[in-house]
Formats: C-alpha cells, sequence, structure tokens
C-alpha cells in the first residue's frame, strides 16, 4: 500500500535519509524505531506530504505522493510538535469539529459523538479541555485522527510522556483502529508498546533501514533467543544466545555468582543493533 | 465540506477560544488605558488638534475590526503542519482566522463606539460612501498583510520576537496612538508605508471630518494601490513560502 523507494532526504546539507526502500502493507501497524535524530519524524513528513524527497519515489496505492493534491492524500497524522496547538477552552466536540474543517471532512454531530465513544472520551464530551489529564488529551489526539476516516493514519511518538495505564489504553484504541481496516504508520521508542502492538517494525540507523520484520521473526534472523544477565565477580555483563545449551555452556565458562535467563526484547535487539554499524539485514 | 462550512468552523472556533477567556477581557482594558493614557498626554500638551475622545474612539474602532495580523501569524505557526499536509486551503484558514480574529477585536470597540455615539452625536458628518470604502479597502489591505503574516507564522515559532515587534510598529505608526500629523519626518514614511494609516485617515473623516494628510481622493487611490500590492505580493509570498518548505524542508521542530 506504501512504498519508499531509495528515498533521500536532505536538511540543507545534513543528508537524514539515505536511500530507505521499505513497504508498508494495507491494515497493518507498522512501527519506526532507531534514536534520536535517527530520521524517523523525516520519514513521516515526507509521508504525508509535508516535505518532498530529494530522490526516490513514496507512493500510495501506486500514486506518488508528491503529486498527489492534498485532498487526495487521505493521510491523518499526529504529529508530537501539534500536540501544543490547541484551543484549551474548547470541549472534544468543538475541537473534533474545528479538525473535521481542517481535514476539509463533513462531519455530522453523530459522528463526532460516536469518535469520542470509541476513543472513551463521551462521558469528557461537554468538558473544556484545559481540565484534561495527559492520558485524556491522548484520546482526544486519536479521536482527531480517526475522525476523517482516512485509511492511512501516521503518529509520531504515541506513546510519549504518558503513564501506564493511558500507554495501555493507545494499544487498545490503535488495535480497534486496526480492526476498523486502518493502515498505521507510528515512530515510538517503547519497545515493550511497539512489540505488542505492531505488525511489524523496521529498525533504521542514520537514515538507513538496519531491519524490517514482525517482531518475532526479527529475533529468528538475528539468531538470538535468549538474553542472560550474569553477575560475575568483579561485574555484570549480559550475554545473547541462541538456544538453552548454548546458554548454559556460556555460564559454565564464566566465574558466575548469579545468572538470569530470560527471552529477548525488541528493546535488546534494538539495543544490541543500535550499538553496531548501520548495516542492512533484510 | 462547503468553503462557506470551513470559514464559519474556523471562524466560531477562533471567537469561542478568545470570548471565553477572561484574560482577554483584562488584557483589552489595559490596551485601551494605554491608549487613553497616550491620548491624554497629547490633549494636555496641545499637540493633538481633534476632539479626543471621538478621534481615539473612531481609531480604535477600525483597527479593531483591521488589526487581525496577530492572529493570522499565530494561528499559521500553531496549526503549521495540519496546514502543510492536510487538504485545507490556507486562503480558506486566513479568512475564518480573520473573521474569528475580526469578531473578536471588534466586538469591544464597537460597543465602545455605540456608547460613545449619544454623547458626540452633534459633532459627526458622515460620508457614507467613504466610510464603507475605507473600511473596504481597510480589510483588504489587511488580508494582504495578513497572508504576509502567515508565511511568518509557517516560518516562526508563535512567541516570534519578529512579528512582535511588527505589531507593535503598525500599531504605533498607523494613527491610533499618535496622529500621523504629529509623527516627525523621517519616520512619517514608515506610517506612509503601512496600509493601515490611509484606512484609518479616511474612516476618521468619513466620520468625524478630521483633517487628512492628502486629498481624500488621493489618500484612498494610495489605500487601493497599497491594497492591491499587498494582496498580490503577499499571496505570492505565501504560495513561495509552502513551496519553499516542501522542498527545502525548512520546519521549525
Amino acid at each position: 500500500m506504501i512504498k519508499f523507494q531509495d528515498v533521500y532526504i536532505s536538511y540543507g546539507d545534513a543528508t537524514v535519509i539515505r536511500g530507505l526502500t521499505f513497504e508498508v502493507k494495507r491494515g497493518e501497524i507498522f512501527g519506526i524505531i532507531g534514536p534520536n535524530g535517527a530520521g524517523k519524524t523525516t520519514i513521516l513528513r515526507a509521508l504525508t506530504g509535508i516535505i518532498i524527497p530529494d530522490r526516490g519515489k513514496i507512493t500510495i496505492n501506486g500514486r506518488d505522493v508528491s503529486l498527489l493534491k492534498p485532498h487526495e492524500r487521505k493521510i491523518a497524522f499526529l504529529f508530537e510538535t501539534a500536540r501544543g496547538g490547541s484551543f484549551l477552552r474548547l470541549t472534544p466536540e468543538e475541537d473534533l469539529e474545528f479538525y473535521a474543517a481542517l481535514y476539509n471532512v463533513n462531519v455530522s454531530r453523530e459522528k463526532i459523538e460516536e469518535t469520542l465513544k470509541l476513543v472513551g472520551l463521551y462521558q469528557e464530551r461537554k468538558k473544556r479541555l484545559y481540565k484534561f489529564s495527559r492520558g485524556m488529551w491522548q484520546k482526544l489526539y486519536l479521536a482527531r485522527v480517526i475522525l476523517p476516516d482516512f485509511p492511512v493514519i501516521v503518529l509520531d511518538e504515541p506513546w510519549l510522556g504518558l503513564d501506564v495505564i493511558s500507554q495501555r489504553e493507545t494499544v487498545e484504541i490503535l488495535k480497534k483502529f486496526k480492526e476498523m481496516g486502518k493502515t498505521i504508520v507510528l515512530t515510538a521508542h517503547e519497545m515493550p508498546l511497539l512489540e505488542r502492538s505492531c505488525s511489524r517494525v523496521m529498525l533504521i540507523k542514520n537514515g538507513r533501514k538496519v531491519m524490517v520484520g514482525e517482531p518475532s521473526q526479527l529475533f529468528k534472523r538475528i539468531g538470538w533467543k535468549y538474553k542472560i544477565k550474569i553477575k560475575g565477580e568483579k561485574r555484570e555483563s549480559i550475554i545473547y544466545v541462541k538456544d538453552l545449551r548454548d546458554a548454559i555452556t556460556r555460564i559454565k565458562e564464566n566465574e558466575i555468582y548469579e545468572a538470569e535467563i530470560e527471552p529477548v526484547s525488541l528493546e535488546d535487539l534494538y539495543l544490541k543493533l543500535m550499538g553496531g554499524k548501520g548495516e542492512e539485514h533484510d | 465540506m462547503k468553503i462557506h462550512q470551513q470559514i464559519w468552523i474556523i471562524t466560531k472556533t477562533i471567537f469561542k477560544a478568545w470570548i471565553r477567556y477572561p484574560e482577554n477581557a483584562v488584557g483589552t482594558v489595559i490596551y485601551l488605558g494605554v491608549v487613553g493614557l497616550f491620548a491624554y498626554v497629547l490633549m494636555l500638551s496641545g499637540l493633538l488638534l481633534e476632539n479626543a475622545i471621538p478621534y481615539y474612539i473612531a481609531g480604535l474602532t477600525i483597527y479593531g475590526i483591521i488589526g487581525q495580523t496577530n492572529a493570522v501569524y499565530l494561528n499559521f505557526s500553531l496549526w503549521r503542519e495540519e496546514l502543510l499536509a492536510r487538504p485545507i486551503k490556507p486562503d480558506i484558514f486566513l479568512l475564518g482566522v480573520y473573521m474569528g480574529s475580526l469578531l473578536t477585536n471588534a466586538l469591544p470597540m464597537l460597543i465602545l463606539f455605540g456608547g460613545m455615539l449619544p454623547f458626540y452625536w452633534s459633532t459627526l458628518h458622515i460620508f457614507p460612501t467613504l466610510l464603507f470604502l475605507s473600511l473596504l479597502l481597510g480589510i483588504l489591505s489587511s488580508i494582504g498583510i495578513s497572508y504576509f503574516f502567515a508565511s511568518l507564522g509557517l516560518r516562526f515559532r508563535p512567541e516570534g520576537f519578529v512579528v512582535t515587534t511588527l505589531t507593535f510598529l503598525f500599531s504605533f505608526f498607523c494613527g491610533i496612538l499618535i496622529p500621523i500629523y504629529i509623527i516627525p519626518k523621517p519616520l512619517v514614511y514608515i506610517s506612509y508605508a503601512i496600509p493601515y494609516t490611509w484606512a484609518i485617515e479616511l474612516f476618521r473623516h468619513s466620520l468625524l471630518s478630521t483633517q487628512t494628510l492628502l486629498p481624500q481622493s488621493t489618500e484612498l487611490v494610495i489605500l487601493l494601490g497599497s491594497t492591491l500590492l499587498y494582496l498580490v505580493f503577499g499571496k505570492l509570498l505565501l504560495m513561495r513560502t509552502f513551496k519553499v518548505i516542501r522542498i527545502k524542508k525548512v520546519i521549525i521542530k
């Protein structure tokens, strides 16, 4: 559905995205992870048509995004930088009406109420926004992106600054969006949440793709299955191993007081890969 | 969504956002106090040749109607990414913001104007055609200037120093604080370059028969010319700003 083909993007002399190629399938939640400055937000900006790549092509359903008229793109988005811009004395109903005007879509009163119910804000529909908690704001942001009923939703750091409950609620709402057939592209740093909600994830570093695939596939591809936290006489260390036999061998090899064996998480994968060079493992 | 619906929703949103802040009423009172102080000082010094109260209230009224550039800047800056990516046309957003800001800024000034009328009715000499033209061209020139401010809004942060300075210069030199005929020679050219100056001059004259700097027909031609200039170049600049941001990727974080 969404294709990046050999995309290069520079800000002045600084090249942020270097020959990026990947595909997002219809109806999946696609996570982009990488260190700060890796080019995650730039990818989203290019996808939404805010900026145009210097080289390469971005297509949605085979049509070049840079050639599409804004009303033909049909991408709803939430950028991390756009979160401050709200009229705090409005109610969520009024805020969504304003967003409908920004998106240039006709929405009925019923549609707004339905959207507020979907994200769990219906009870707060008459409350002024300045009285909202961080979690309620998050639901409002998600209401804004689902309101126009566009097929593609782009989210920049959807879990940023949320408490555990709000993070879980966000995961559940994203799953509902997926069930509604939406294609979601998001960036995040919260690995456990990405692991739980994303169909596939892409790791990027210095504007290059490091790896892309389903979280479980990535572990297989990289070859590690377990992580061993070892407490030795002088220091603590972490080693990654392929299977339990390998784990036991490694434990025996070391002078160990204590060892903990855990399955490898996406976070481990990320830390391990980001420590190295931005090589491709696709 | 139809264009008029979009404009109406944005207009009422801006209006609601303003009217629900009691702090804004306090700000308006302080602003009126500052203008009143200027008027009082100039009256005492004998520099002001007109009847201070109707003169200043007429100036404030038209400035309340045409002075929406700051709101345009602020909202273009706040909703930058939405405007850059979403299918709303910038002209529609600009008009919606302009109308919403007009309602909020003009409302207290129109109340003030209405309150003044019974007391100064006998001093009014109304020229309806000139009144209409000064308002119409004043609004159009202000929309033209708003295009420049919208471009700035896309490039700078909402709390931008540049725009605060520009707004201050506008209000200082357009004749609502100090009558143009008091401003010394080199500085008065700044006033001449601001279309508001001519709109305010003509509006005051059409209500109070005040002296104008130049013959009214000449001032009308200058106002018309500068309105067209600001509208055309403002629109071109906004279009160019969109293009530059998309291609050169100049976006503030």
